[in-house]
């Protein structure tokens, strides 16, 4: 059994449909594009596997629970953990702090606790768990900079970093690399491979530009018009007509 | 170990006051400190978790009419009133939560003011109880066979309920839950998507805000010793948002600057006759144009100007409300 099942999902805002019928796997421990032109309709399967929206109609199941039943704070109870397409950071937030909302979860001191200042063991444990991350990701020296002031790129860098923090399996990333430059995007594609490796983490990915895909994913799903038009390898996906044809007029680059 | 040494200085500065200051400045300062706490309320609400209130004076007079009632109709003893007048009027900041689930944040902000309102109402009413229009006498506070009958001695019951309040809110601050209330400020989604429960962190924020308020309430009838429901109007829910505004939203520095700062302004001004409210529009105009981030962001301008990036920020949701 595939560690997250989407089956015949059916999405539609108004007159629009925006996914129709749409079925894929992903399989424990692999990193899977989902790619397509803009708008067909990628952002709305996460926002689906988020809870944000009820679909129309299908399923979607990780590690054989239904997630259709649960509310948006409990998808990462389950172990799925996301990044936003358009930044999820709080930008008037530390680096730090932001990194520390991650674990969020995991804190075990109670409120009440909290509010008379106990707990602080948990908090600097964790903080010092925050400060390693950065120290790897060479952020450290960000630490107690507002996470809002700080080059776009960055960010991204500080929203992954902050997913990982959060100890999920299952990774949702949106566009991690959009608005990155060539040397960004490398390194963002380097970094997805090794946390995948070290931290034995599943990677679902959204890409609309099409290097980065052919360069770290393993599996492809080809989404147009909220429907699935090509699934496989990489290099079978590239050689697809009907993928070639979603892709006219946009440049299909060869990793 | 300076800040040690600070904090101890201005400790000691504080419990010496009222050897140097005349019993009415005294009483003014015990003023300041009921609106301190109130507006450290109203921030942790609305500065740090972005739930607009224009209601709060709502939570001040259940927190006073709670505070005074409980000693007089069901004699608790005083020590345990302010801390039930304070649970009281938390668990009616649950109220609060219904239209904070539902609706935008415009929407909210006139939900809480219709709370106000109907506190407003109800206390004149509920004569049995309230005594009605004329309010009624609070009696005295006292605490192992002390009595708290001049405002000396209320000055010390003020300043340690206000120093335990700003404890208790820097604990909440710096600990998941204020993360929890700014995530939910900042980006609801994300915070979703990190297992933060919308209900149940707004549900908390609510209920300490309320609790806050509630106490503020409580020392509000013992030091001023007299209630009436006219006190609790729209002008002074306004008054306690002000301070929060004036003094820096999601900054607790900023919630004492400002709630001193407005408790004493009428006073400073009272020698411009007729030009006072003048005065008073003024200085606020001024501080709103000059600084926005409130007086504490003004002040670390000055003071620490490598750490601008750190400044509390204006709330979005009154920037939308005043953009429309
Ligand atoms: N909340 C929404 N309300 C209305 N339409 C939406 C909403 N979210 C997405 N859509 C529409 O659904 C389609 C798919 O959008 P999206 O999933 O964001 O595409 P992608 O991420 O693949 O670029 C688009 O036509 C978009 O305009
Ligand atoms: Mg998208």
């Amino acid at each position: 059994m595939a560690m997250l099942e989407v089956e015949e999902l059916t999405m539609r805002f108004g007159g629009l449909k925006a996914l129709d019928g749409l079925s894929f796997a992903v399989e424990e421990g692999r990193i899977v594009g989902l790619i397509g032109p803009n708008g067909a309709g990628k952002t709305t399967v996460f926002n689906l596997i988020s809870r944000f929206y009820q679909p129309v109609g299908g399923r979607i199941s990780f590690q054989g629970k239904d997630l259709l039943r649960l509310k948006p704070h409990q998808v990462l109870q389950l172990g799925i953990a996301r990044t936003f397409q358009n930044l999820g950071l709080f930008p008037y937030m530390t680096v730090l702090d932001n990194l520390l909302v991650g674990r969020h979860i995991h804190f075990r001191t109670s409120s009440w606790a909290l509010a008379l200042g106990l707990g602080q063991r948990e908090e600097r444990a964790f903080r010092a768990e925050a400060e390693q991350l950065l120290e790897r990701l060479g952020l450290a020296p960000l630490k107690g900079a507002v996470v809002g002031f700080l080059p776009y790129g960055t960010q991204k860098f500080i929203e992954l970093a902050r997913a990982l923090m959060a100890r999920a399996k299952l990774l949702l990333l949106d566009e991690p690399v959009a608005g990155m430059n060539a040397a960004e995007t490398q390194m963002m594609g380097q970094f997805i491979k090794r946390v995948r490796d070290e931290y034995g983490l599943t990677v679902l990915l959204v890409e609309h530009d099409m290097s980065l895909v052919m360069g770290i994913c393993e599996r492809v799903v080809v989404l147009d018009f909220g429907r699935k038009i090509a699934e496989g390898t990489p290099e079978e996906v590239q050689h697809n007509p009907a993928v070639i044809e979603a892709y006219l007029g946009e440049e299909v680059e060869v990793a | 170990m300076r800040r040690f040494i600070l904090w101890s200085g201005a400790l000691c500065l504080l419990a010496l006051a009222p050897l140097f200051l005349r019993s009415y400045t005294l009483y003014i300062l015990n003023m300041a400190g009921v609106y301190l706490v109130a507006t450290l309320g109203l921030n942790l609400l609305t500065g740090y978790t972005g739930q607009l209130s224009i209601g709060h004076a709502g939570f001040l007079a259940i927190g006073a009419y709670a505070g005074a009632l409980l000693p007089a109709k069901l004699a608790v003893p005083f020590w345990l009133s302010i801390p039930l007048a304070g649970i009281i009027s938390g668990l009616a900041g649950f109220i609060l939560l219904i239209p904070a689930l539902r609706l935008t944040a415009i929407y909210l902000a006139i939900a809480t003011l219709g709370f106000g309102a109907a506190v407003a109402e109800i206390l004149p009413r509920w004569t049995a109880v309230t005594g009605g229009y004329q309010g009624m006498k609070v009696p005295k506070a006292a605490f192992l066979g002390l009595t708290l009958d001049s405002d000396v001695k209320l000055y010390y019951l003020a300043l340690i309920i206000v120093i335990l309040m700003i404890l208790l809110a820097r604990n909440i601050v710096g600990s998941k839950l204020g993360r929890a209330f700014v995530a939910i400020r900042d980006q609801e989604r994300a915070a979703q998507a990190l297992g933060i429960s919308l209900t149940k962190y707004k549900a908390s924020a609510f209920f300490i805000s309320a609790f806050y308020t509630g106490i503020a309430g409580a020392l509000y009838s013992f030091v001023v010793g007299y209630i009436s429901p006219g006190e609790f109007d729209l002008a002074k829910s306004l008054l306690i948002f002000m301070m929060m505004a004036l003094g820096g939203m999601g900054s607790i520095p900023g919630s004492v600057v400002g709630a001193v700062f407005l408790t004493f302004l009428p006073h400073w001004l009272s020698g411009f006759r007729g030009l006072q409210q003048f005065i008073y529009g003024a200085a606020l105009v001024l501080v709103v144009i000059f600084a926005p981030y409130g007086i504490w962001g003004f002040v670390r301008r000055w003071t620490m100007p490598d750490k601008l990036q750190r400044l509390p920020r204006p709330l979005r949701a009154v920037v939308e409300f005043v953009r429309g």
